[in-house]
């Protein structure tokens, strides 16, 4: 049966037992359904050619074995398999191949297959998304076949576009625009194509990246300005595109606007039911979007690698993880640091049943279902918040996002500069930069952005002009060049993320000598970027101005 | 009276029947109302049927009554609603009440609504009713109309909220409907003079209790009970006998002129008659349209009940559960999972059709397991696929109850103990489980699992009882009682025994342990077992002899049994595991009855006899006792063994070459001294008698014995001067690294119990086990005095060599002490005689030279 079909026979406390009764599980049962299918996924993934040839020759049979035998992995031990596609040497066929960009990869992208029971998780557990993003306590939920879902996400091949699809198989919700229509546009196009409708149809449910949600949620805002000021010529058309009783809301949304002396909120006009976001920097921009919309909106967790893993309760209080997408394991913060100062170091992990709250971890995951990934760095940090919730009533660990992994700087959830995008942005863009850091810090408006520390070659400060301004400009030039997606941050969310601090010539040096460490090029921590600004201060000689 | 006056009555009879019915059934409010229904159209159309028949007391007494029904009717209906779904509605209720009382009331008194009609009989002598039709008829209709339509309007605004309860009553809208065209079709000319607005009504009453029967407010089998079948043919006998009793009298006073004067007896005894049949064929007709199926149901598993009380036999009480299901519920399969012993999964060992696959078997942690362990009753599988349980199922194991369509599983207990799993799947022509079902499997359940567990526990003791724990053959005890009734029963045909003895069973115990031994106990089981499969009778005859009793075999196809046997256990260890095991082979015994054998204790010690013989002409064989071989027994020794034995000693004789070699390089000295050992021991053997064989066995032993020797260190071998104790413990060390290298070759590993000995002495005080005298092997014993002979005419680091005479000498006077006095006496004689020569010692100065090389 479907989801539509079990709606109509509203059997509501049934339907929440289905999706989310996950939520009522203790750490035991929880623990018993992640052992459970980690051994049917190992069992699966050692037989298959990719599991023998990444295990040589081993065989684990439990899964601590497996742990032991299996070191931590990364998406280079699988790419030689995965960019060829071949199916034949996966566990399980796959259905679907899923696209995304490979930081600092070999290749521009990466993929990740999904096979039908991945898929079939993947929808079971978008559901209780939908679910758990309409309700207010627990059991109680408002989902209807009639509602309609304004998309701030790609298409496929990428995740993102799996959701209206798996979503689509059980229940009719109306995407705005369609998927059929969607995939033909582009984003902006995507976007007022969907408010267009949302104004005759009404809105439901908005998910998309938090930043994109916050940019698309200001465009409204400002489409309702726009319309408002339009001449009369307009105004017919301009009011054909709303239904009537739209038109009523828009009427008097407009007179309070007025009475109250503000700008129009989408939260005038729609009364969302459900709002989900997804990526990072969510934190940056949920109050000001539950401003804007009167909902909090709720964050959910779903990656190309991992599938949708992940999703907060109606208490917007941190997320659980679905214990039947992947096999969880924690590295604690300091494992994680150690093992990216020494590569060849294996960091421990914990299991969901082992982590502590207040503690920091990388997350690694084995996916479930006859998925490729095993014991994979996804490449993100979690913030345990709580073993159990006596608001929500859940007695399994929940975590909040915190950022990507240190070594890798992601603004708003559309790009991911490594340092090695970085170098190459410096070295085609041939300024003549000594030594450089990037962090990535926050504005004065909670915003995201790459702040780059550099020191020009001395030998160039006389005969170039290299002011801060000619640099940030060459280095956006050159850093849309490298990293698609950050042209696509300007274009799309038009934020322009990058800072540049120009340090004194022979501050890095000085800082070697005194300290006695090299300082990480990204995300270096709070106290040695203080300890390098001291420095920059401190009056020190410039070794190189003497002739080298 | 009209020509369809059977209508009025026939819907007079179906409402009473109804009546009757829910009379007898658990009261509810909502029976109450639908009682309450019933007595309205039971007082509408028994008042409109009595008025027209004109019964006493008068016309417009039963003209009243049957408006006071049928305005009672709607009220009845809304109460009806009400309680249907739910609702508390005390106002309309009352408000309603009193409107329908007044509207009579006022009625009765003036007649304003609609009089009582006037009964004319006209010109063919028909009675009609002609009514003064007047404008406030219509006002009687409109309170009808009135509360009907607020009673479906309730429902319709209930339906928004809840989509199955539509379903439910969705057949009183529809009787509701009927019941309107029913009266609008009094209208039509058509239907001129036809009750349609009672029947209709009958259809409407049958609308509601459809309804009831949908929200299964009561179990049929309770309504209709024998006495409202008695109630009912009673009521038919009397119609009957009222309306035909003067027509009877009359046919028989006109035609059977006869019987007049006994014509009350035989009116008396038809009417008995008449009733019997009336009401057996009534409760054949009640059961078959309404309780058949619980009948059935309940006979079933009366029957059920019955069958397994009297069986023990765990398979028995399958087969019948398995009967009991599929008589009852038309499921396709059924299969049935038992636990295994390890306890670790439920393997599917019975179903619907020996033709299903049965290598079906869930795992102790499948949530299924676990939700069954922990829940009392049946699971539906399309409820467990909406629990969080069922997010742990393996990928696999839907697929597996997919592909067999497993609908439903029902548990077997033992105590609170799970110890099977009946899987059914779907119904035929995919009909869903219903509420009887669930019911019914319930009590399988409950049933099925007390004589499952009973027949479990007794099979248990009986199996332990009769069978040896380790291989699960049969034991001693029971082959004993085994072969004599089946003696017994083939005394006039034969009857075969085979014993067979594992060769050197405490050696192989003694290289790999006892757990080692354990398992190639079981294999062999396993293997006598699966050869020999139902035509006999398997046991454990003791340590490490199998008895196989073959009923009707002749000692021919006995033999050709036991040889099949034996090259498989040879094989047996081959293909096993990382590392190879010493190969077990058998000895076999085999006798007849009647050729070679006439009583069971002649089988038994015949049997016995052959394997002694096999034992004493070098094991690994099967023979035959027979009265002709007896004490002969060297003759049936197969050329395929012997020829096999050699074959294995051709290949061993490279493994010893490779190790002397290696001997040879490390300690030149040990190479040569081990060759003269060996030559001296093979001498010694045979002169003390020993055949070839044996001699050969001792040769390799020698060449090995010192073998140990390349894992002590050089500065201690080629040590001039004593050693120190420590020194000398590394040293005595030599025997057992000797063992640890010979064990690795389990082709060689008959030279262990020479080698392992050959530094024992004959009063106990030797190493590494302190064994004395007839406990040494003799080729340790043997070796024992070459060796020491060997030693002391050589010359070594540490001392001269002694002369062959003071050797000799040494040797004599420890005879007895380090050597087996007996052998010692042989050796010293053997050298003096010059039967033994010796060997030239190589001197020191040549084995430096050798090392140096």
């Amino acid at each position: 049966m479907k989801f539509e079909e079990k709606l109509k026979n509203r059997q509501y406390e049934m339907l929440w037992q289905e999706y989310c009764g996950f939520l009522d599980l203790d750490i035991e049962s929880y623990m018993t359904i992640q052992n459970r299918l980690m051994m049917e996924q190992i069992s699966l993934w050692s037989h298959s050619e990719l599991g023998k040839q990444m295990l040589n020759g081993k065989r684990p049979e439990t899964i601590d074995e497996f742990r032991k035998a299996m070191p931590l992995s990364t998406y280079g031990d699988y790419a030689d398999v995965l960019l060829q596609k071949k199916g034949e040497m996966l566990p399980d066929q796959p259905v679907l191949w899923i696209q995304t960009t490979w930081e600092g990869g070999k290749q521009p992208i990466k993929v990740a297959p999904y096979t039908k029971s991945m898929l079939d998780t993947y929808r079971n557990n978008t559901i209780a998304c939908l679910m758990l993003s309409t309700s207010n306590e627990k059991g109680k939920f408002d989902v209807r076949a009639t509602d309609k879902i304004l998309y701030g996400l790609a298409p496929l091949p990428y995740a993102t576009g799996l959701l209206p699809l798996v979503l689509n198989e059980e229940i009719g919700i109306e995407f705005l625009p369609s998927v059929r229509e969607a995939e033909k546009m582009t984003f902006s196009e995507r976007n007022k194509k969907g408010f267009k409708l949302g104004l005759r149809k009404n809105i439901d449910y908005f998910f998309g990246l938090g930043s994109v949600t916050y940019f698309v949620s200001l465009s409204l805002a400002s489409m309702g300005k726009t319309s408002s000021q339009a001449s009369s010529s307009d105004s017919k058309s301009s009011a054909m595109k709303y239904s009537l009783p739209m038109l009523g809301k828009f009427i008097l949304a407009k007179y309070r606007c007025k009475k109250e002396n503000r700008d129009l909120k989408p939260k005038d006009l729609f009364k969302l039911k459900g709002f989900m976001v997804a990526g990072t920097d969510n934190d940056c921009y949920k109050d000001d979007l539950e401003d804007l919309w009167g909902i909090r909106p709720m964050e959910i967790f779903a990656g190309t690698e991992p599938t949708c893993i992940g999703t907060e309760t109606w208490t917007r209080d941190g997320m659980y993880f679905f214990p039947d997408a992947c096999f969880y394991e924690f590295i604690p913060e300091d494992e994680m640091n150690r093992s990216y100062e020494d590569d060849s170091y294996q960091p421990k992990t914990y299991l969901m049943n082992e982590v502590l709250s207040g503690e920091k971890y990388e997350l690694v995951i084995s996916v479930f279902k006859g998925g490729a990934f095993m014991r994979y760095r996804v490449g993100d940090v979690y913030r345990c918040i709580g073993l159990k919730n006596d608001d929500d009533k859940t007695r399994i660990p929940r975590f909040k996002y915190i950022d990507r992994i240190p070594t890798i700087i992601d603004i708003a959830g559309f790009t991911r500069i490594s340092e090695h995008s970085i170098k190459t942005a410096i070295d085609l863009s041939g300024l003549n930069i000594e030594e450089w850091i990037a962090v990535k810090e926050y504005n004065d408006h909670n915003r995201p952005l790459i702040h780059l520390f550099v020191e020009i070659k001395i030998s160039s400060l006389v005969s170039c002009g290299l002011g801060k301004e000619i640099l940030k400009e060459h280095l956006t030039v050159y850093f849309k060049y490298v990293d698609h997606d950050y042209k696509d941050l300007q274009r799309i969310l038009g934020m322009d993320p990058l800072e540049i601090t120009i340090l004194k010539s022979g501050t890095f040096e000085e800082y070697n000598k005194q300290t006695g460490k090299k300082l990480r090029r990204i995300n270096p921590s709070k106290y040695e970027i203080k300890e390098l600004l001291s420095i920059e201060k401190n009056n020190f000689s410039i070794d190189r101005a003497r002739g080298r | 009276m009209d020509s369809f006056v059977y209508i009025p009555i026939t819907a007079l009879c179906c409402y009473i029947f109804l009546l009757l019915a829910f009379v007898a059934a658990k009261k509810s409010k909502l029976i109450n109302s639908f009682l309450l229904f019933l007595s309205a159209i039971i007082l509408w159309t028994g008042g409109s049927l009595c008025m027209r028949m004109q019964l006493w007391p008068s016309l417009d007494f039963w003209y009243n009554a049957s408006v006071l029904g049928l305005t009672l009717m709607p009220f009845a209906f809304f109460i009806f609603v009400i309680e249907f779904i739910g609702l508390r509605d005390r106002f309309f209720k009352a408000g309603y009440l009193l409107i329908v009382f007044l509207v009579n009331i006022i009625n009765v008194l003036t007649g304003f609504f609609l009089s009582a009609p006037q009964a004319t009989i006209g010109t063919d002598e028909k009675v009609s009713f002609i009514y003064n039709v007047t404008w406030p008829v219509s006002i009687l209709f409109a309170i009808c109309v009135a509360i009907t339509s607020h009673s479906l309007y309730l429902l319709y605004k209930y339906s928004k909220t809840n989509e199955i309860a539509k379903k439910q009553f969705m057949p009183i809208v529809y009787g509701v409907f009927i019941l309107v065209v029913g009266h609008l079709a009094l209208f039509v000319p058509l239907f001129k003079g036809f009750p349609t607005d009672i029947l209709s009504g009958v259809c409407f009453a049958f609308c509601l209790f459809y309804a009831l029967y949908r929200r299964r407010l009561f179990k049929l089998t309770l309504l209709v009970s024998r006495g409202s079948c008695y109630g009912i043919a009673a009521t038919l006998s009397l119609l009957l006998f009222s309306n035909f009793i003067s027509l009877f009298q009359a046919f028989i006073d006109n035609n059977l002129s006869n019987f007049k004067e006994n014509s009350v007896l035989i009116i008396a005894v038809f009417f008995t008659f008449a009733t019997f049949f009336i009401y057996q064929g009534m409760k054949r007709f009640i059961d078959k349209v309404f309780t058949k199926e619980e009948i059935y149901q309940a006979e079933n598993l009366k029957e059920f009940s019955i069958m397994v009380s009297k069986s023990l036999n765990v398979n028995e009480i399958l087969e019948e559960l398995v009967d009991v299901i599929q008589k009852t519920i038309t499921v396709k399969k059924i299969y049935i999972c038992i636990r295994n012993e390890k306890n670790d999964s439920f393997f599917m060992i019975h179903s619907t059709s020996p033709l299903d696959k049965k290598y079906f078997c869930i795992q102790e942690d499948n949530p299924i397991v676990t939700w069954l362990s922990n829940n009392e009753g049946c699971l539906l599988m399309k409820d467990f696929k909406r629990t969080v349980a069922y997010k742990s199922m393996w990928e696999e194991e839907k697929k597996q109850f997919a592909d067999l369509k497993i609908e439903c599983f029902v548990s077997l207990k033992d105590a609170a103990e799970l110890v099977g799993i009946v899987l059914l799947s779907e119904k035929e022509k995919h009909s869903s489980f219903t509420y009887d079902d669930i019911n019914f499997l319930g009590s399988v359940e409950s049933v099925g699992s007390i004589a499952v567990r009973n027949s479990r526990l007794y099979e248990k003791a009986y199996l332990e009882a009769r069978t040896d724990e380790l291989t699960g053959l049969l034991n001693r005890k029971y082959f004993y009682e085994n072969l004599h009734s089946e003696y017994e029963k083939n005394k006039g045909q034969s009857l075969a025994l085979i014993i067979l003895n594992i060769d050197d069973f405490k050696l192989f115990n003694q290289l790999y342990g006892n757990k080692e031994g354990d398992i190639a106990l079981q294999m062999i089981a396993k293997i006598i077992q699966a050869s020999v499969g139902s035509n006999g009778y398997v046991a454990r005859y003791s340590g490490k002899e199998f008895a196989i009793i073959l009923p009707l075999y002749d000692l021919l196809r006995a033999k050709n049994l036991a040889e099949t046997i034996r090259l498989q256990i040879a094989d047996m260890n081959k293909y096993n595991k990382e590392y190879r095991l010493k190969t077990l082979t058998l000895s076999g015994g085999i006798c007849a009855i009647p050729y070679a054998a006439s009583s069971v204790k002649e089988l038994i010690d015949n049997a016995d006899r052959a394997i002694y013989y096999v034992k004493r002409n070098g094991k690994n064989a099967i023979m035959t006792y027979s009265e002709r071989d007896h004490n002969l027994g060297e003759g049936n020794v197969t050329a395929e063994t012997l020829k096999l034995k050699e074959n294995i000693y051709s290949d061993y004789e490279k493994t010893i070459y490779a190790l002397t070699a290696a001997i040879d390089t490390k300690d030149h000295y040990t190479f040569d001294h081990s060759n003269n050992v060996a030559y001296y021991a093979v001498e010694l053997a045979y002169a003390y008698g020993m055949n070839k064989e044996t001699a050969e066995i001792i040769r390799e032993a020698a060449l090995l014995h010192d073998v140990g020797k390349i894992g002590i260190p050089e500065q201690i071998l080629n040590k001039p001067g004593k050693l120190t104790p420590e020194e000398y413990e590394v040293m005595k060390g030599h025997v057992e690294n000797s063992i640890d290298i010979i064990r690795h070759l389990p082709s060689l590993d008959y030279v262990i119990p020479a080698v392992i000995g050959h530094h024992e002495r004959y009063d106990g005080l030797g190493y590494p086990r302190r064994i004395a005298k007839q406990d040494i092997p003799v080729s340790a014993r043997i070796l024992c005095i070459v060796d020491a002979f060997d030693a002391m005419v050589s010359e070594r680091s540490y001392k001269e060599a002694y002369s062959v005479g003071h050797a000799l000498k040494i040797i004599e006077d420890e005879a007895g002490l380090q050597f087996d006095p007996e052998l010692a006496h042989v050796f010293v004689k053997s050298i003096k005689n010059g039967l033994i020569k010796i060997k030239q010692a190589t001197s020191m100065e040549a084995n430096k030279k050798i090392v140096s090389l």
